[in-house]
């Protein structure tokens, strides 16, 4: 593929793993972990210490590691609100809202509300972070809360669909649901995908993303994104697969695009828990073996798809004018400093943030 | 002294919880999560487990499993269930029966449920026809 290819990092975020953020019980203590066990152990010789991880990660440091680390173009982040195992919800809200204002042609953002606390709550919050950044594309959301266990439904036709139409209503074009991937040692049941076809049916002019797909419930998956047109698989953490177990990754990818096609599957990496760097390339050089072609009765994988995957989908998704988006990145300040450093090595401006306690570019 | 076939009999009695939920029921050994076992005499029995994912949260009920009926065979005095990092787990570590068991629960699930390749394409195209 060309490397002009606008590519488009669909998750990525700068968490607050600090002790003083992190709930005591055993459920945000036990995520925390898998958060620091996934950054330590699947990019081996890349990733940071867990001492290191349980910080409060700048803003600043996620948009170096994105734009001066990696051949990343631009990068959607979401204001998180899994709030009842961090206090802040683990990515704040004001974070999204910095992204935005200090590198609006590099970022786009997601609010964010917890469907647990009520519609009211839900609308009331929803309003006030779109009146605050009314540039944001996506509502992102989480289907469960812990202590106590309580969870919702995406089909829920008095809790989601009033607020999936108020975000419709101001603009918003995608809602991103986290599934597949448990937080910590939780009832599965909200994790499933099942919930996610009756809301793409009733809101056919959204877009939604399954977020970890591919993680487990696969089959479940690809019969949600076979049938239904506005369904996507959200690539998060599953994308490290291909470096990590690049056998399930092949695997993976060759289930999705046999039974959605190239046009329902969006990269991302959930920088800074991974770096995005070796999944682009590896992503980019990837290929499928003679015998997943025949074993899936698919053909093999074109520059065009994976154009689609690192950055067209969510580009058309969200109606981007791609030669704008160049433009305005062209001579900004993370291009004229790649200019003048070439490609950074992977979390050195963690590491030297971590080292030296200040942002700004490596003197 | 104890045999390995003697533990891995006991360990097939070891259901994975997902695989249960999922409607494929298989053993920890089908599953292809036992990476290892050791057998000290007299009595001793390390066996090394690895999940499917780091997001696994039935680690802990899996070890707990394995723990107490490997503990029921005849000479075992100690048993040690050990997690294995390493390993990366994929549907091609499931055994000949693990592989039975899960396409017959994906058929049967495609069956209750019809659905065809991309089928999104169709009922786009019917949409624009409207």
């Amino acid at each position: 593929m060309t490397s002009d290819q606008l590519i488009i990092d669909a998750v990525a975020h700068a968490y607050d793993l600090s002790d003083a953020n992190t709930h005591d019980h055993r459920y945000a203590q036990l995520l925390r972990a898998q958060l620091c066990g996934l950054h330590e152990t699947w990019q081996p010789g890349l990733g940071l210490s867990a001492a290191d991880q349980c910080t409060d990660w700048p803003v600043e440091i996620l948009a170096r590691t994105l734009f001066l680390e990696s051949n990343v173009d631009l990068a959607v982040t979401h204001t998180l609100r899994l709030d009842s195992y961090f206090k802040d919800g683990l990515c704040a809200r004001y974070k999204t809202v910095e992204a935005l204002r200090r590198w609006p042609q590099r970022f786009f953002a997601y609010v964010g509300v917890d469907p647990t606390l009520g519609l009211k709550t839900c609308l009331r919050e929803l309003h006030e972070q779109l009146d605050e950044l009314p540039q944001a594309v996506g509502l992102k959301l989480y289907p469960a809360q812990v202590d106590p266990l309580r969870s919702w439904r995406m089909d829920d036709n008095k809790l989601a669909f009033p607020l999936f139409r108020a975000a419709r209503d101001r603009g918003i074009k995608v809602v991103a649901i986290h599934k597949a991937a448990p937080l910590g040692p939780v009832p599965l049941n909200p994790f499933r995908v099942d919930d996610v076809g009756g809301a793409a049916d009733a809101f056919p002019d959204l877009s939604f993303e399954i977020v970890h797909a591919g993680w487990s419930f696969m089959d479940e998956t690809l019969a949600q994104m076979a049938s239904m047109p506005n369904i996507y698989a959200n690539l998060e953490c599953t994308s490290a697969f291909c470096t990590k177990a690049p056998g399930q990754f092949e695997e993976m990818m060759a289930n999705f695009l046999a039974w959605a096609g190239p046009q329902k599957v969006i990269f991302s990496s959930g920088n800074m828990v991974l770096h995005s760097h070796p999944i682009v390339e590896k992503i980019r050089s990837f290929q499928f073996k003679p015998s997943t072609l025949e074993s899936f009765g698919i053909g093999q994988i074109t520059d065009e798809d994976k154009a689609l995957i690192l950055g067209g989908n969510f580009a058309r998704l969200i109606g981007l004018d791609v030669a704008k988006a160049k433009h305005a990145i062209a001579d900004d300040e993370f291009a004229e400093e790649r200019r003048r450093t070439g490609l950074q090595e992977p979390y050195s401006n963690w590491r030297r943030y971590l080292r030296e306690n200040r942002l700004g570019a490596a003197a | 002294m104890i045999g390995h076939a003697q533990i891995e009999a006991a360990l097939a009695d070891v259901y994975d919880p997902c695989s249960v939920q999922a409607n494929a029921a298989m053993s920890v050994v089908d599953m292809g999560l036992i990476t290892g076992i050791r057998i000290e005499p007299p009595g001793s029995v390390r066996v090394r487990l690895r999940a499917t994912s780091p997001w696994c949260t039935m680690i802990g009920s899996l070890m707990q499993g394995i723990e107490e009926r490997v503990r029921r065979v005849d000479g075992v005095t100690a048993v040690t269930v050990e997690i294995d990092r390493e390993s990366t787990w994929s549907e091609a570590d499931l055994t000949d029966e693990g592989r039975r068991v899960l396409s017959g629960a994906r058929e049967r699930s495609r069956a209750a449920f019809p659905v065809r390749r991309r089928q999104w394409q169709e009922r786009i195209a019917i949409l624009s026809e409207d």
